[in-house]
């Protein structure tokens, strides 16, 4: 039996937390308690639902706002309500589209791939480019996100499509972000007009005129008019992963992935531990 | 949560490519936004969902919350041990795990005449894990309001924790899981002082929780924590407040530890599956 850790790691200034106006925020630790003051430590943490490697369901926001990001999911779960036979040893299939610095994965490589991959009934689908490892999102910070691989609409419609014909029911991927940077960071810090200096995500004034301008809310839409590529995968599985580590150490097509979030009471999203078993 | 799947099996000990029935058992108190059980002293952080568009938006809570791995490193005596992001992942993950049945009630104090007497019936593998079992985490108290859950913990005596680190060292196992909300008892400053306090001031970050955690030194926290420290001083991780244990039945069982990926962290609010043949 071999184990490998998939899980991107948590530390305080985080790239993943940085990044975004809404959805990710700031990685926070306050030593409480410390050695020389008290003989021992306690931290307090501050996170977010898409800390690390997170796992995010459909109603995102939930406890406090049980709307599904997208109308009428296959799944309306929250992390509470997982099945452990989702989370434990479930059998995934790899598919292998290598993808390099800023590439938006399209629908013909998503094809391509499906044809390729030991897929079956049942499985959940890990998509992997390549490009997450602990080396890069370490050495780049915040340019981890921006420069990551992506996937466009078209292909992550297709493969949703898929994926409910399979009636596979979890998503994951080794990309920082599965919407392409262009769209999730529009005129943020892509787009025609991104700010500059970078501000800081919420609560910051930046990102609280970022929500004046969307209306008062960031629930269901992001600034771009593209479509969402998550929201095509979110609509159609129990939840997703992202952000995810080590995938190239998988010398097998197939895994059983053990897949544990924070076991939140009616949460929506939370840091997930990710780990394959070859 | 108690899920039946069929799984093509792995290796170690495990059949492979064959069909059988695993279930899978949650041993994890939920990290409820309402209502947190172990928010009783001031070294606890108060557990903190807020809302979407509130400035603090996120998660808060802290490295002891709910369900927690201990390590040794959290104590200045064995700061230069592993963190969390060092645990080899055989050590929690997929681990054959021995249960030590010490059935205790409200209070009461395990012996060391009792660990001996478990320890006699109990059949342990080298290197497995040991979950020591007393009941308390199957009886809702985590449930009720109060701070009952907390203080009236059973809990390992000194005399007791010195019998079972020397059997866990002298079987190679460095991984022990409780039900008990506490592994000792704080009782020689932490409860007596703290408790004290009427009103009784909330957990960290409240003011009076800051100010007393600024006078609790490194010598209080070796009184209070004595038992923990026996067990850290062999290398013994430590994963305490574990629900529905009593939903283990089978003597062929793994266990899942999964504690937050902490850069460089001591301690974490973790998710443990127990895995039953």
């Amino acid at each position: 039996m071999r184990l490998i850790d998939l899980t991107m790691p948590i530390w305080p200034s985080a790239g993943y937390g940085e990044i975004l106006p809404f959805t990710n925020t700031p990685v926070e630790f306050i030593e409480y308690m410390d050695y020389a003051n008290n003989g021992m430590r306690q931290t307090r943490l501050k996170l977010n639902g898409e800390t690390g490697s997170p796992l995010m369901m459909p109603a995102q926001h939930a406890p406090f706002d049980m709307t599904p990001l997208q109308k009428n999911p296959r799944y309306n779960w929250s992390l509470n309500e997982i099945p452990l036979e989702e989370l434990v040893l479930h059998d995934t299939a790899i598919l292998d589209i290598a993808a390099g610095e800023g590439h938006e994965i399209n629908a013909k490589q998503i094809e391509v791939a499906l044809r390729k991959a030991d897929y079956r009934k049942g499985d959940h689908v890990l998509l992997r480019t390549g490009w997450g490892s602990l080396q890069r999102a370490y050495e780049m910070g915040i340019a981890y996100l921006k420069n990551s691989p992506s996937v466009h609409y078209d292909a992550a419609a297709l493969l949703a499509d898929k994926m409910e014909e399979m009636d596979s029911r979890m998503f994951m991927t080794d990309c920082a972000l599965v919407n392409p940077p262009r769209v999730q960071g529009y005129n943020w810090f892509l787009g025609e007009s991104p700010i500059r200096p970078l501000p800081k995500p919420w609560p910051s004034a930046e990102a609280r005129e970022r929500l004046m301008d969307m209306g008062g809310s960031y629930s269901y839409a992001h600034a771009s008019k593209e479509p969402s590529s998550y929201g095509a995968l979110i609509r159609k599985t129990i939840g997703c992963g992202k952000c995810l580590v080590n995938c190239d150490q998988i010398k097998e097509p197939r895994v059983k992935m053990i897949i544990l979030p924070l076991l939140i009471k009616k949460g929506g999203a939370s840091s997930c531990r990710f780990v394959a078993v070859e | 949560m108690d899920r039946v799947g069929n799984h093509d099996q792995l290796n170690g000990g495990m059949v492979i490519r064959q069909k059988s029935t695993m279930k899978y058992k949650e041993l994890t108190l939920p990290l409820d936004h309402d209502w947190m059980p172990d928010e009783v002293l001031p070294m606890a952080a108060h557990f903190y969902l807020a809302p979407k568009y509130h400035p603090d938006k996120g998660i808060i809570l802290g490295s002891e919350t709910g369900t927690c791995l201990t390590l040794p490193s959290e104590y200045a005596d064995f700061r230069k041990t592993a963190r969390l992001h060092e645990v080899p992942m055989e050590k929690l993950f997929l681990r054959e795990t021995s249960v030590l049945d010490i059935a205790k009630q409200d209070g009461q104090e395990i012996t060391e005449t009792e660990v001996k007497q478990a320890i006699e019936k109990t059949r342990f593998s080298n290197g497995n894990a040991l979950l020591l079992r007393t009941g308390w985490g199957d009886r809702g108290i985590q449930c009720e309001p109060g701070s009952r859950y907390i203080l009236a913990s059973p809990h390992l005596s000194v005399e007791a924790a010195k019998l079972l680190a020397s059997f866990m060292v002298g079987r190679e196992s460095d991984l022990l899981l409780t039900d008990m909300a506490w592994i000792g008892r704080p009782d020689k400053h932490l409860i007596p002082e703290w408790c004290s306090l009427f009103p009784r001031p909330g957990p960290w970050p409240s003011t009076e929780a800051q100010i007393y955690l600024h006078l609790y030194t490194p010598e209080k926290a070796k009184d209070d924590f004595a038992v923990e420290f026996i067990l850290a001083k062999v290398g013994i991780m430590i994963v305490k407040r574990l629900v529905h244990c009593e939903a283990v039945i089978s003597d062929r069982l793994r266990i899942i530890v999964s504690p937050l990926h902490v850069v460089r962290g001591v301690s974490s609010t973790c998710r443990v599956i127990a895995i039953e043949e």
